[in-house]
């Protein structure tokens, strides 16, 4: 299965995550914010305990840009602060718009 | 996964589960701190009709676990 979405742009990546986060929860916390599309949380194939990160789809970029603005470094989980940026493989530097 | 359809309905913006709100150690009634960033950003782009507690709702509708709705009534204050 492939992690990245091909809808990269609406497409975040959520890092720091602590184990005891579930994807329900995740999907609350996000939906607070904007429409969640989706969300890939990974676990490990063998040990089954999440991998501490997640990948969280919206419907279009601008809400994708704007919950990357609004929620990184602002959400504690378990004492765990919440890193949260634009996934996709081609984007440049964390962007500034040219 | 019907199970995660069903839950999928019962969330909704502005309203927090003890779960969630236990997991940020957010004490009952305080504003979760993404609401700071709504000052500074601007509304989310996707919800045009929310009203969040201490923005742009009175703080007064802040409860234990709701701080904000999707209202259905155009944005007008009605006092």
């Amino acid at each position: 299965m492939e992690l990245v979405s091909t809808n990269a742009g609406s497409t975040l990546y959520v890092g720091n995550i602590d184990q005891r986060v579930t994807k329900e929860l995740l999907y609350e916390l996000f939906m607070q914010v904007s429409p969640v599309a989706g969300i890939r949380y990974p676990r490990d194939r063998v040990l089954q305990n999440y991998q501490g990160f997640a990948f969280v789809e919206f419907h279009n970029s601008e809400d994708a840009q704007y919950v990357a603005k609004c929620m990184n470094n602002v959400v504690r989980l378990y004492d765990r602060l919440l890193k949260v940026r634009l996934s996709g493989k081609n984007s440049s530097s964390n962007g500034d718009v040219p | 996964e019907a199970a995660w359809k069903k839950r999928e309905r019962k969330v909704v913006p502005g309203k927090i589960s003890k779960k969630l709100r236990a997991a940020m150690r957010l004490p009952e009634g305080k504003l979760p701190p993404w609401c700071v960033k709504f000052k500074e950003l601007g509304m989310p782009p996707a919800y045009p009709t929310y009203l969040v507690a201490g923005i742009n709702w009175e703080i007064e509708n802040l409860t234990n676990d709701i701080y904000g709705t999707l209202s259905v009534n155009r944005g007008s204050k009605n006092e």
